[in-house]
C-alpha cells in the first residue's frame, strides 16, 4: 500500500477514535494519548522503518481536524469562539500543545512498533 | 539465558569495555555534582536549621538523584547496545553469545556501576553527617541506596530497550531524549493523573518523605511498596529489551 493511503487511512482511525473517545465522555488527555499509542503502532507496523514522521503528522492532522469540529459543531465550541479574547487565544495554544505532545507519543509508538515487528525480506528464503 | 555469559559480558564491559571509562567518570561526576549540592546547601541552610533537627543530608542529595539521576543515565546508556549495532560488532557477539545473555550483561554492567555510584553519594551522606556531629541514621542511608539505585536502575532498563531498538547512536539519543520529555510531561499532569504510575518520577517521589523522617509510622510498608514497583518497572522493560532483541535482524 502506498504510503499516503497509509496517512489518509491514519488520518481516518484517529477520527473515528477521537470521535469515539468524546463520545464516551473520556478525559481528553487519556483520550488523546490512547488514540496517538493505536495510530501510531498502526502506521509503524504498516510503514516499517522511517514511520515516525508519518505517524507525527497523521496524529496532529487528526487531532487538528478533531478541535476544528469540536470548536464548530459543539455548543462549547461556539461559546467559546462567541467569547473570543485572550481566554480563547489561551485555550487554542494550550490545545496545540497538547496535539504537540500526542504527536510525540504516537511517533515513538510507531518507532517501537517499526522496530519490534519482525523483518519480513527473509520470509520464505 | 546462560549466567557465565552474562558474567562474561558483564566482566568484559566493566575491565575491558571502550565504553567503561565513560561511564565511570560520568559516575564520578554525577557523585562531585552530589558533593557540591551537599557542600553549598550545608553552608546555606545552616542559617536556618540551626535549632532543629538538623540539616536534611540524605533528603538533599536523594532530591539531586531524582532530578540529575535519569539524564545521567541517560547520557551513560543511550548508546549501550546501538553502538554495537552500528558498527556491526553486535554481529560477532551474537554469533558467540545467547541475545538474552548480551542485554542482561550490559544492563548489569551499568546496574552495577549506578549501584556504586549510589554508594558513593551515601558514604558522602555519611560522612557529611559525621562532621556535623549528627547521630548516624544507618537504616535512611540503606534506604538512600536501594532506593536511587532502583530508581536509576528503572532508567537504565528503559534506556537500553531504546538502545535495543536503535539502528544508531544517533535516533537512539533522539528517542531517550523524546521518550525521557514523556516521562516528564506525564508527571507534570498532576497528582489525580493516573498516568503518573507509568512513570519512575513517581516511585521516587514517594520515597522522598522518608529520607527525611524514617522509620515513621507504616513506613515499611510504603517503602517496600514503592521499592517492588520499581523493581517490576525494572524487570517490564528489561522483558521488552530481551523481546526486542530476539525480534531484531542485525
Amino acid at each position: 500500500m502506498k504510503t499516503g493511503n497509509l496517512l489518509f487511512i491514519g488520518i481516518l482511525v484517529g477520527l473515528v477514535l477521537f470521535g469515539f473517545f468524546e463520545f464516551l465522555g473520556f478525559d481528553p488527555r487519556y483520550g488523546g494519548i490512547i488514540g496517538a499509542v493505536i495510530v501510531g503502532t498502526l502506521i509503524g507496523k504498516k510503514i516499517g522503518k522511517g514511520s515516525e514522521k508519518y505517524a507525527f503528522l497523521s496524529i496532529f492532522i487528526y487531532n487538528l481536524i478533531g478541535l476544528i469540529l469540536i470548536f464548530l459543531f459543539t455548543s462549547d465550541g461556539k461559546l467559546a469562539l462567541q467569547y473570543g479574547g485572550i481566554a480563547l487565544s489561551a485555550l487554542i495554544g494550550f490545545a496545540l500543545i497538547m496535539i504537540f505532545f500526542y504527536s510525540i507519543i504516537g511517533s515513538f509508538g510507531a518507532f517501537v512498533a517499526s522496530n519490534l515487528s519482525k523483518n519480513k525480506q527473509d520470509e520464505g528464503l | 539465558m546462560n549466567f557465565s555469559e552474562i558474567q562474561i559480558i558483564g566482566e568484559d564491559e566493566i575491565f575491558r569495555g571502550s565504553k567503561s571509562r565513560y561511564v565511570w567518570l560520568f559516575g564520578g561526576i554525577f557523585i562531585f555534582l552530589c558533593f557540591l549540592a551537599l557542600h553549598y546547601s550545608t553552608s546555606y541552610l545552616s542559617f536556618f536549621c540551626s535549632n532543629s533537627g538538623g540539616i536534611p543530608y540524605t533528603l538533599i542529595s536523594y532530591l539531586v538523584v531524582l532530578s540529575i539521576g535519569p539524564f545521567m543515565t541517560m547520557i551513560t546508556s543511550f548508546d549501550i547496545v546501538s553502538n554495537e549495532t552500528e558498527t556491526g560488532s553486535v554481529r560477532y557477539i551474537i554469533s558467540k553469545v545467547q541475545r538474552s545473555s548480551f542485554i542482561l550483561g550490559k544492563f548489569l554492567f551499568l546496574f552495577l556501576v549506578f549501584i556504586s555510584v549510589s554508594f558513593g553519594i551515601a558514604l558522602l551522606n555519611l560522612i557529611y553527617q559525621h562532621s556535623a556531629g549528627n547521630a548516624f541514621q544507618f537504616e535512611k542511608i540503606v534506604l538512600f541506596w536501594i532506593s536511587s539505585s532502583l530508581y536509576l536502575g528503572c532508567f537504565i532498563s528503559i534506556f537500553l530497550f531504546i538502545s535495543t531498538l536503535s539502528a544508531n547512536n544517533k535516533i537512539s539519543f533522539a528517542m531517550s531524549a523524546i521518550f525521557l520529555g514523556i516521562l516528564i510531561f506525564f508527571i507534570s499532569q498532576g497528582d489525580e493523573s493516573y498516568l503518573k504510575y507509568l512513570t519512575p518520577f513517581f516511585y521516587g517521589i514517594k520515597n522522598t518523605e522518608f529520607m527525611k523522617d524514617f522509620p515513621v509510622e507504616g513506613g515499611y510498608l510504603k517503602v517496600f511498596e514503592s521499592l517492588f514497583s520499581m523493581f517490576l518497572y525494572i524487570l517490564v522493560f528489561l522483558s521488552m529489551s530481551l523481546v526486542a532483541i530476539k525480534r531484531r535482524d542485525f
